[in-house]
């Protein structure tokens, strides 16, 4: 863009949105160039430099959103929505520059109306304080990502998010009734209710990931703020016998809130107890690396730069694993699904650990949010990838990623978000290499190894992170010639091509 | 009518009629795809021979080759079949495995699947076993203009807009489902019924939706104004909240065989005794007001409720944007 062209648009933009809420500062400009994908950090550390936005503009309502696509659209400028940045897909990454839309100030509750069981919400708003303002009033939406702190209810649509208790309330696109969204023609409109019946627009927005428009608020169905809580820990066998009580509970019809079954290695991470407290030795050192606490990064170097026999080591742990489960809702249902799971573990020879796991979880379960770039500064990285499949690949499934992606990462996993059909598998990755080049090297052949295998499995290869950058490469394999009905939609709606362009599918052929 | 028989090595068993209309049998689903790309939208999908071939330049693709139903997957209870199968075969190869895709209402029963896609039918009256669409695994679809869409069987689609879903509603124009995989259920039987009697709409909807939250899940039920009172009519398998049923509903308890009798009446290979696509579905505050006119609640969850017999039409704006996304798609690569 020229400086003359650059002018204009924030001229354009500070009429719209208000001098204070336009910048194109060097800070905000570096600070609006990421996300979380651990593959930008790798990338900051090899010495690239990111590419920058033109400018950041902060709207205080829709009107203002449609505006500024509008003017976007006239002057062709690129347009990346951006919720809190959490997303580790690279999603909100400007890669044709442009304008960044921090929609933070969009943060009002619109509508509740409990008695119909929904609230209306805009999309800036903060995960966490949603929920707390829901439960003054005796209510909940179900949807607790582990980044609730750090995220947004548009962020969470638009890249299809799923809380810890998906189990029981579902996945934030079982959780949306309609969408006001501004679409990249500068129209603003709002979905038909998802049951009307008809042509799902609902289900073409979700996950759409800022390609196709602009979300500025959601109508989201809220529940009743459970009652009562059943917290258990169980002691499985092994894996398989795991996956068999989550498959048997989500297949009678149950509906815990939480079914969490952790690998051999991460059931030694989290502990018998399901508190991550630390031992001693290598795990000791592991664990602390992982959260980004304890001192001196050499011996974790150490470990994470020779993952086969890191890998080669878990396959000796004890097979045993963890099975947290968290039962809500009414006093009696709560009971009946916690008797129900109890009778499903004990006929796999599972040991009643009592409720110090659940409790355990409950009280840890953001921690994870805030610790990441301490494992960055002792020269090594960490990063998550979940995929999604069927009961009847589960196992082999993890089988087959921890092989091919533990020749280059320490990988471990634990399985959760359970439906009838299946679950998801959350992959942790860890690697170090001697240098920045040489780790995101590593970083890339895990990353690319597990992808091949999910897709090579019949897997969708992701459940709750999206697509950004960093699945792109696999979307056309994973989709087919669906993708011309996505260039379809896209052409519809954002004929201009503005909308966060290069991200999901990539640039249209 | 009779169809004299040609064929075309390239696209499958080509037959003409007398009228001049002709029906076209691709032999898979690249075939499909093939003709497809050929005919771009203009041809009307049908299962065997239509009963009325209509005018001489009418195209028909049969789908038959698509009906096929089976396998189940170990484990995930996943069953695959072809988008001309019906609901009711699938549901018959279920039983056979002691299996259900839960109550499939008797208005589907002779439906293939893809006819019930193109509509947008996604509800159902069943807290237990959810709607139909929640059940829909994956699908794998001939587009307009050609190609074929791929979709890993996935509990949840994960990436991207949920373009499988995107067929839904769109007539055919969106392209023809394949092959379509559904989550099936463990068979057990229905197990217990009940009756319950309210005064008015706004009782009978409020202590459903106290059910619900209360952890009730009937495998279906079903809400009627019967004379001067409303009646909520619900069959029970397994336990399933049955207990909490009861605390919660409140009404007046009837006799359970009322919902015992139809039970059968309305799921399983009954009479189709429900216009599916004249509804209208909207938050339960709404409803109490509008179910006073209509005559029955299909499906009741807590954040909405559809009624029958009230319908209201597409939404105009969004109706004409779905034309034009549909045209580009027809337009081919
Ligand atoms: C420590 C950690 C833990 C996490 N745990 C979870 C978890 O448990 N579950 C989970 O689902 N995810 C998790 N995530 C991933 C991330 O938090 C989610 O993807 C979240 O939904 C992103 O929300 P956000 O508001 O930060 O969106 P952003 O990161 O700002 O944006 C994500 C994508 O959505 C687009 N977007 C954002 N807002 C809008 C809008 N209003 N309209 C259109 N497009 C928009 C952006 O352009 C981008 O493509 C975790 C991330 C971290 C760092």
């Amino acid at each position: 863009m020229s400086t003359a062209s650059v002018e204009a648009l924030v001229d354009g933009l500070q009429a719209i949105v208000g001098p204070a809420h336009v910048s194109t500062t060097p800070p905000d400009r570096v600070a609006y160039a990421r996300d979380l994908w651990p593959r930008s950090q790798l990338d900051r550390l090899a010495g690239e430099p990111p590419r920058l936005p033109t400018a950041i503009a902060w709207p205080a309502d829709t009107a203002q959103v449609a505006e500024v696509v509008a003017l976007c659209r006239a002057t062709r400028t690129p347009i990346v929505p951006f919720g809190a940045g959490s997303g580790v897909c690279g999603g909100t990454l400007p890669v044709r520059r442009g304008l960044v839309l921090d929609l933070k100030r969009l943060r009002r509750v619109r509508r509740l109306a409990a008695e119909d069981g929904v609230i209306e919400v805009e999309a800036g708003h903060n995960g966490e304080r949603l929920e707390r303002w829901l439960a003054h009033r005796g209510l909940t939406l179900g949807h607790f990502p582990s980044s609730i702190l750090c995220s947004t209810v548009g962020g969470w649509v638009a890249a299809r998010s799923a809380g810890q208790c998906s189990s029981r309330y579902g996945k934030i696109e079982d959780m949306v009734v309609d969408l006001e969204v501004v679409t990249g023609d500068g129209q603003v409109r709002r979905t038909p209710r998802v049951d009307a019946g008809g042509f799902d627009w609902n289900g073409v927005f979700v996950g759409s990931e800022g390609t196709l428009g602009v979300i500025t608020s959601a109508t989201l169905k809220v529940h009743p703020e459970p009652r009562a809580r059943a917290f258990r820990g169980w002691q499985v066998p092994d894996i398989q016998a795991g996956l068999t009580v989550m498959r048997r509970a989500m297949q009678a019809g149950l509906r815990p809130a939480v079914l969490r079954l952790y690998d051999p290695l991460d059931t030694l991470m989290v502990g018998s107890d399901g508190d991550k407290k630390a031992g001693g030795g290598p795990l000791h050192t592991l664990k602390q690396g992982l959260l980004g606490q304890g001192s001196g990064g050499g011996a974790l170097r150490w470990i994470l730069s020779h993952p086969r026999l890191g890998n080669g080591a878990v396959n000796l742990l004890p097979a045993p694993c963890l099975l947290v489960t968290v039962s809500e809702g009414e006093p009696g249902e709560a009971r009946a699904t916690d008797d129900a799971l109890a009778a499903f573990a004990r006929e796999v020879g599972a040991k009643d650990l009592g409720e110090g796991p659940g409790r355990a979880w409950l009280a840890h379960r953001y921690d994870v949010s805030y610790k990441q770039s301490g494992i960055y500064r002792k020269g090594a990285f960490v990063d998550t990838f979940e995929v999604a499949t069927t009961w009847d690949k589960v196992a082999a499934l993890y089988a087959a990623v921890r092989e091919a992606a533990g020749r280059h990462v320490l990988v471990m996993a634990h399985f959760s978000h359970a439906y009838p059909g299946g679950c998801s598998i959350y992959f942790t990755f860890a690697g170090a290499a001697p240098d920045a080049s040489a780790m995101r090297d590593r970083y890339d052949a895990a990353w690319q190894a597990g992808l091949d295998t999910a897709l090579g499995a019949g897997a969708a290869i992701a459940h709750h992170h999206g697509v950004g950058l960093s699945r792109r490469s696999h979307m056309g394999p994973a989709h087919g010639d669906a993708r011309r009905w996505f260039d379809a939609l896209k052409a519809t709606l954002d004929p201009d091509g503005i909308m966060n362009p290069g991200k999901v599918f990539g640039e249209a052929p | 009518m009779s169809w004299t028989s040609v064929d075309d090595p390239q696209l499958g068993v080509c037959q003409r009629a007398d009228a001049g209309a002709r029906l076209v049998e691709p032999l898979d689903a690249a075939g499909l795809a093939q003709l497809l790309g050929e005919y771009r939208g203009a041809f009307t999908p049908t299962v065997g021979p239509p009963p009325d071939p209509g005018g001489r330049d009418r195209v028909w693709v049969d789908l038959s080759p698509f009906s096929g139903v089976g396998p189940v997957t170990d484990g995930a209870l996943a069953v695959q079949a072809g988008g001309a199968a019906t609901w009711g075969a699938v549901e018959g190869h279920l039983a056979a495995e002691g299996l259900t895709l839960g109550p499939v209402p008797g208005a589907l029963w002779d439906e293939p699947l893809y006819v019930t896609l193109a509509r947008g039918a996604r509800r159902r009256p069943s807290p237990r076993f959810g709607e139909l669409l929640d059940n829909l695994l994956a699908v794998k679809a001939a587009l307009p203009g050609g190609g074929l869409t791929r979709s890993a069987v996935t509990p949840r689609r994960a990436t991207g807009p949920d373009l499988a879903r995107g067929l839904l509603g769109a007539g055919h124009r969106a392209g023809i489902p394949v092959s379509v995989h559904l989550q099936a259920w463990p068979r057990s039987p229905v197990t217990a019924w009940r009756a319950v009697g309210f005064a008015g709409w706004a009782e009978a909807l409020h202590g459903g939706v106290a059910a619900l939250h209360g952890g009730a899940r009937p495998a279906w039920w079903r809400f009627a104004a019967q004379g001067d009172r409303v009646v909520c009519l619900a069959g029970f398998a397994g336990e399933a909240g049955l207990a909490r049923f009861d605390e919660a509903m409140g009404g007046h308890p009837l006799d359970p065989g009322l919902a015992r009798a139809l039970g059968d009446e309305v799921f399983g290979p009954g009479v189709a005794a429900h216009p599916l696509g004249a509804a209208w579905s909207g938050p339960v505050s709404e409803a109490i007001g509008r179910a006073e006119v209509g005559s029955e609640i299909w499906d009741l969850r807590p954040e909405g409720v559809t009624v029958l017999g009230a319908a209201t039409g597409p939404d105009p704006g969004w109706a004409s944007l779905a034309d034009a996304a549909l045209g580009v798609l027809e337009g081919g690569p």
